[in-house]
């Protein structure tokens, strides 16, 4: 999972730093609420399974 | 809602942008070129249903079976990933052309980003190439900027328009020759002047 975040750290840095105009921004925002929640499906399924 | 303001505040700045310029265009490669990925990615989603199903026809027991939901989430996370990294790379792909310069602006990968930027006095000569069926029908291809140097080519890869962006770009350049005579600037500080 740490390796994971670090990736999304990578991906969000790079939509932030380098994006021109809002659409990166809002696209750093989409994928971030997404791997919040995915995240969250995942440790649900490993506690359920 | 100033928590969000960060999505509002940078409309076309981009690093490197002078105080005295304005962005006339903003340039990605064509939709269609992100839609085949995202139709891949749409492909790739499904594997793990239809792998359910598969398993659920032949009626066998895995033993992992009680793991299946919790793998399937590993696999749409790394999905997720995959998908946004490949819509960074796209939207970090940028061609932006201002009134006094167009910059080239790609990335390769993580930390791996290559940027030139050319004077639009420099421009010499544009041609525009459309090869294919499926780029003629939605207008898009690329486009050549060739420069006052010998070997020096700026390439605008799958960009939607071509000829259009052309047409702006010789616009952009003749204004700009208009204005700036002997490729002069005098913007920076007031009685200041950069030359070239």
């Amino acid at each position: 999972m740490l390796i994971y975040w670090i990736g999304a750290f990578l991906v969000l840095y790079h939509l932030i730093r380098f994006g021109v105009g809002n659409q990166p921004k809002a696209v750093a925002f989409i994928f971030f609420a997404g791997s919040i929640i995915l995240v969250l499906i995942v440790f649900t399924a490993y506690l359920t399974a | 809602m100033s928590v969000f303001s960060f999505l509002t505040q940078t409309e076309y700045t981009f690093e490197g942008k002078k105080s005295y310029e304005t962005v006339l265009l903003l340039l990605h490669r064509h939709w269609f070129v992100m839609a085949i990925k995202l139709v891949m990615f749409g492909f790739m989603a499904l594997i793990p249903v239809a792998l359910r199903i598969a398993i659920g026809y032949i009626q066998i027991d895995l033993p992992f079976s009680n793991y299946y939901l919790f793998i399937a989430a590993i696999f749409y996370l790394f999905w997720w990933y995959g998908l946004f990294y490949a819509i960074t790379m796209y939207l970090l792909d940028t061609w932006i052309v201002t009134d006094h310069r167009i910059i080239d602006s790609e990335q390769h990968g993580f930390f791996n980003r290559s940027v030139a930027e050319l004077s639009l006095a420099k421009i010499q000569d544009i041609s525009v190439n459309i090869r294919g069926v499926i780029p003629t029908f939605l207008d898009f291809g690329d486009l050549e900027v060739q420069t006052a140097a010998a070997a020096e080519k700026f390439f605008f890869k799958q960009i939607a328009h071509p000829n259009e962006v052309r047409d702006m770009i010789m616009e952009a350049h003749n204004q700009f020759i208009r204005i700036h005579p002997n490729d002069v600037e005098t913007h920076e500080t007031p009685g200041s002047v950069i030359t070239p």
